[in-house]
């Protein structure tokens, strides 16, 4: 396997000529480029293959004839490099994950953010334009309010993103303007 | 804790999130965020530098700080309305005069990601000194796991695997 090798050089951003800037710190190019340079030591991204199991090895559950190389945290199996995928410092089994792990492995991989927040708001934006609409569009925003409470206690992500601060305001601003629609709507209702 | 960074391009928004073994970038798309991780034992370098502005200057000055001054030569109302734009147009233009525009590059094997901010220098340096305090803390971590791997493949690797270590 190959060791990580410290990297040595750079490319100017500007004119993209090979620097070598011998450390960490301020570096500058010919062309008049200058900036901080920070190196690592990274190591090649290694692919595993499964090893042919011996007599004497633990052999995978899904893959007979490979040799286990890990136990999966999920089932308990012992599994191959093949099966291995490391999830937040701990191995599972590509089967349990795409089973009954499908929702940490959908956290993990996840491709986008859902934001119920920014639609909490629309629905209170389209509600003030068009105040015929606000017996649909309040109680819509008060689901997406409880749908935005539920993503903040099960994703990681979503918590850091929108802030307890955020959270509260945008629950203050649902509130008020609840009781401001069920009042005006009363009024106008009385007035028929 | 919100963003670590927040990047206000030209079209789209980005925050970016530093976790312990990988950094996330979330792109505003309307509704839902698009997120992009890029972890850090597959980084080579990080490059830091400071230019210039100049085109959100112009562009921010043809937009308040000219109707500001036009506004400002007519009446009275006018110079109320103008004065309030040429303040706007004074702090936004002093803000890029006194932050510039740091681009932050993480070279990621062959590609690069950067992420060009407008923030306090003391808030980027703070953020940059936390990702390379985390970068060199997961490299370690991985060349000290290769190693004992090896050592277990070189040596007497026992037939039956056991659990990882809580």
């Amino acid at each position: 396997m190959a060791a990580a090798a410290p990297v040595t050089e750079i490319r100017c951003p500007s004119c993209v000529r090979r620097l070598e800037p011998g450390g960490d710190g301020r570096v500058s190019c010919y062309c008049g480029w200058s900036g901080e340079v920070y190196l690592f030591r990274s190591l090649p991204r290694r692919v595993d293959k499964p090893e042919e199991a011996l007599t004497d090895d633990a052999t995978c559950v899904h893959h007979p004839t490979k040799r286990a190389v890990a136990v999966c945290e999920g089932t308990g199996d012992f599994i191959c490099a093949l099966c291995s995928v490391e999830l937040d410092g701990k191995t599972y089994s590509a089967q349990f994950l795409s089973r009954g792990g499908k929702e940490m492995l959908t956290q993990a991989f996840d491709r986008h953010l859902d934001r119920p927040d920014r639609r909490l708001y629309l629905c209170l934006l389209v509600s003030v334009f068009f105040f015929i609409i606000a017996p649909i569009a309040v109680p819509l925003a008060w689901y997406y309010f409880v749908k935005l409470l539920r993503l903040r206690r099960q994703n990681d992500m979503a918590q850091r993103v929108i802030t307890e601060n955020q959270t509260a305001v945008a629950g203050v601003i649902l509130v008020l303007f609840s009781i401001v629609a069920l009042i005006l709507g009363i009024y106008l209702l009385s007035r028929l | 804790m919100a963003a670590d960074l927040t990047i206000a391009g030209w079209t789209r928004r980005q925050s970016v999130l530093l976790m312990d073994d990988h950094v996330v970038v979330l792109e505003n798309e309307g509704y839902t965020d698009r997120v992009h991780r890029i972890f850090f034992d597959g980084i080579r370098s990080l490059v830091i530098w400071k230019t210039w502005p100049w085109g959100r200057m112009l562009l921010f000055a043809c937009l308040t700080g000219v109707p500001g001054y036009l506004l400002f030569t007519l009446d009275e109302v006018g110079q109320v309305i103008g004065g309030i734009f040429l303040a706007v147009f004074a702090i936004v233009e002093l803000r890029y005069l006194l932050y510039r525009k740091t681009t932050i590059r993480l070279q990621d094997g062959p590609r690069s990601r950067d992420f060009v901010v407008i923030t306090r220098p003391g808030k980027i340096r703070e953020t940059v000194d936390r990702l390379r305090t985390r970068i060199e803390a997961v490299q370690e971590q991985e060349i000290r796991r290769a190693a004992e791997r090896e050592a277990e493949r070189a040596g007497s690797a026992p037939s039956t695997p056991q659990a990882a270590p809580q």
